[in-house]
């Protein structure tokens, strides 16, 4: 392990294909962030509970892993394939399909890994699939939860814009410290942010903002859901879950003060 | 079947406790070993620390499951059909 061109516990990036410490834009090496927590074990831990503090790292990484691939399997099979692709097939066809879906799942995850090498912490790779990903289909749900006019084509097409708008936008910003390509700028740069993070923020800022109104625009132009059918789903249709007999720390007003206290306070600490 | 999860759980820390715990004790005078932690007996006090936790969560699951076994038991209802996932 090439420790000396890191910083204290975090090391230097290695290229795990070509074995070559990776580089930023300005020739510094690239810091691996992910690494810092395995140094910091090996660097402080005794024999004993070394292992025991590896075994908890590995098993935690295999749990998130499995439950992910279950997940991916579970919704590729009950909620594509069996609702769109090929209705009415025997059980044990939907089993093999899920136990493919499996195989397909790892071998996407491996691809995903290679894309995700040049980024020197998983969080900006996470963050930068939500703000494409989950930024718009945000906004897509608290229409759809809170805004009883909104309509399914509304709610296409602002996807489709949202989803657009993100990539439009990874297409020409750059973070200041990357080169052009999967940190962004793929079309030209037009704008650079001070971080990753920064430019992921921006990203789902965009992809929301557009999402948003394309939404309202063409769910306005379409012609409105029967409120009938919106029982349920919409929430000035859905009749409210009692809660006035509990105590009054364990109703949910009261837990979203407490939360919201807690994220106001952290954010003020750490500000 | 009604498995406490408490009772598996609380096993598992308890062995390995016991198992650091012993490790800890045996090199208790190897400050070489202990370099490293800073001169922190890590292994022995990690595993006094999972030794306790996992007795307190077996213990707590064992009292749990014996209220359970006096409790008359739930009628099921066929009637609700299952979900799917």
């Amino acid at each position: 392990m090439q420790q000396s061109e890191g910083r204290g516990l975090v090391p230097a990036k290695i290229n795990p294909v070509t074995g070559k410490a990776m580089t930023m834009a300005d020739g510094q090496p690239l810091l691996d962030y992910d690494m810092a927590t395995p140094n910091m074990l090996l660097h402080y831990f005794p024999t004993g509970i070394l292992g025991l503090g590896l075994t908890a790292l590995l098993a935690s990484f295999m749990s998130g892993m499995a439950g992910n691939v279950t997940a991916f399997n579970t919704v590729f099979t009950y909620d594509l394939y069996q609702s769109y692709i090929h209705k009415g097939a025997s059980d044990r066809h939907y089993m093999a399909v899920g136990r493919w879906a499996t195989v397909g799942g790892i071998l996407l995850s491996i691809a995903t890994a290679y894309a995700a090498i040049s980024f020197n912490n998983i969080m900006d790779t996470l963050q930068l699939v939500f703000s494409f990903v989950n930024a718009p289909l945000f906004a897509t749900f608290l229409l759809g939860m809170f805004w009883k006019r909104a309509t399914g084509h509304g709610a296409f097409a602002g996807l489709i814009a949202g989803t657009g708008a993100a990539i439009l936008h990874h297409g020409l910003t750059l973070p200041i410290e990357a080169r052009p390509g999967i940190h962004g700028g793929w079309i030209t740069v037009i704008h650079h942010y001070p971080s990753d993070m920064a430019q992921n923020f921006y990203g789902a800022i965009y992809a929301f903002g557009i999402n948003f109104l394309v939404a309202v625009v063409v769910s306005l132009c379409t012609k409105p859901k029967p409120e009938a059918e919106l029982v349920g789903l919409v929430h000035s249709l859905t009749p409210k879950p009692e809660t006035s007999h509990l105590v009054w720390w364990k109703r949910p007003e009261a837990l979203a003060v407490a939360v919201l206290i807690g994220a106001i306070a952290l954010n003020i600490f750490f500000a | 079947m009604n498995l406490d999860l408490r009772i598996p759980m609380g096993l598992m820390f308890s062995i390995i406790g016991v198992i650091l715990t012993a490790f800890g004790a045996a090199t208790y005078s190897n400050t070489e070993l202990y370099a490293r932690s800073l001169g922190v007996n890590a292994n022995l006090w990690w595993g006094i620390v999972l030794l306790v936790f996992g007795q307190i969560m077996f213990h707590m699951g064992r009292r749990g499951q014996k209220r359970l076994a006096a409790l008359p038991p739930e009628p099921v209802d066929e009637t609700t059909p299952r979900r799917g996932h």
